[in-house]
């Protein structure tokens, strides 16, 4: 059996992260420009939205392939998500993206810190 | 673990208050929350222009400004702007109105008389957790009370990391 733990690099967790969110951002411009939010209320003063559904859906399936020993809890339903796919698809995640943020960078602030943290 | 909140602020998105709007990533390790993206969509100072917070208490947090006419090339090029953490030594001015983050739209008699046991106290009410622990971490207010039921971990996991790494704290208040 396969084991289920791997080393993940902060510094191209959060290079991902950041290119997904604002992926995805586009994604909710884009429904909020179309005018249909085509809105569902779960609840009193708690609604849902295509843009919900599909943001959701698009961090989900990226992050499991990438990063399959991780659990991804999202806020909307599995149920919801039915039919719904993936704006992002995952070979637009390239080197490039992954190395914006380095991990040189991220340990030269960690350094920088140093004193602050300890305070 | 990885806690998301596709859209954060639904029903100001519903009523196109924008600006609340956020999409939150947040990793958690063994319970604790230690890193967040935070993406803003419509900045508050101009809807078509984005941006991005990043970070936590071990590297500190960062912003990086997001329009949708950057090419990949711009994206990868940009400044990634270092957020100085707050002052923990320097103290408040004498009349200073501590300034508290709540709900918009979840707001009740019961949670203004709680906000208003702090003298003297400035409520300032915005949408969105996410939003409001953003202001937080940026600074824009004291702290933010919800003290109520409701808010879960994916509202919380990203933008808590980024308060611990302007070196605030998160509680609550039982």
């Amino acid at each position: 059996m396969e084991s289920a733990f791997e080393d993940i690099n902060l510094a191209e967790f959060m290079s991902v992260c950041i290119y997904l969110s604002e992926e995805c951002g586009k994604i909710i411009r884009h429904v909020s420009e179309s005018g249909d939010l085509k809105t569902i209320a779960k609840g009193v003063e708690n609604p849902v939205t295509i843009a919900d559904i599909r943001v959701q859906k698009t961090l989900e399936e990226n992050l499991k392939i990438l990063y399959p020993t991780l659990n991804v809890q999202g806020e909307e339903s599995k149920e919801s998500m039915e039919g719904i796919e993936s704006i992002v698809k995952p070979d637009s995640i390239t080197a490039s993206v992954k190395k914006f943020v380095t991990s040189e960078f991220l340990n030269k602030k960690h350094h920088e810190r140093r004193d602050f943290i300890e305070n | 673990m990885i806690w998301i909140d596709p859209l954060d602020g639904t029903n100001d998105f519903v009523k196109g208050n924008l600006p609340a709007v956020t999409v939150l990533i947040g990793l958690s390790i063994k319970g604790f929350s230690r890193a967040g993206i935070v993406h803003n969509p419509f900045h508050v100072d101009d809807l078509t222009k984005g941006q991005t917070f990043f970070g936590s208490a071990e590297h500190g947090v960062f912003q990086i400004a997001h329009t949708k006419e950057m090419t990949a090339q711009d994206l990868f090029t940009r400044e990634i702007n270092y957020l100085q953490p707050f002052d923990m030594l320097k103290e408040p001015a004498e009349d200073h109105s501590i300034k508290v983050a709540a709900s918009l739209t979840h707001f009740s008699e019961q949670m203004s008389s709680i906000i208003k046991t702090i003298e003297p106290v400035e409520i300032c009410r915005m949408g969105g957790a996410g939003n409001k622990c953003n202001n937080l971490a940026i600074g824009n207010v004291d702290c933010y009370i919800h003290p109520s039921p409701g808010l879960c971990y994916w509202d919380l996991c990203a933008p808590e990391s980024l308060v611990k790494g302007m070196g605030g704290y998160a509680t609550n208040l039982a």
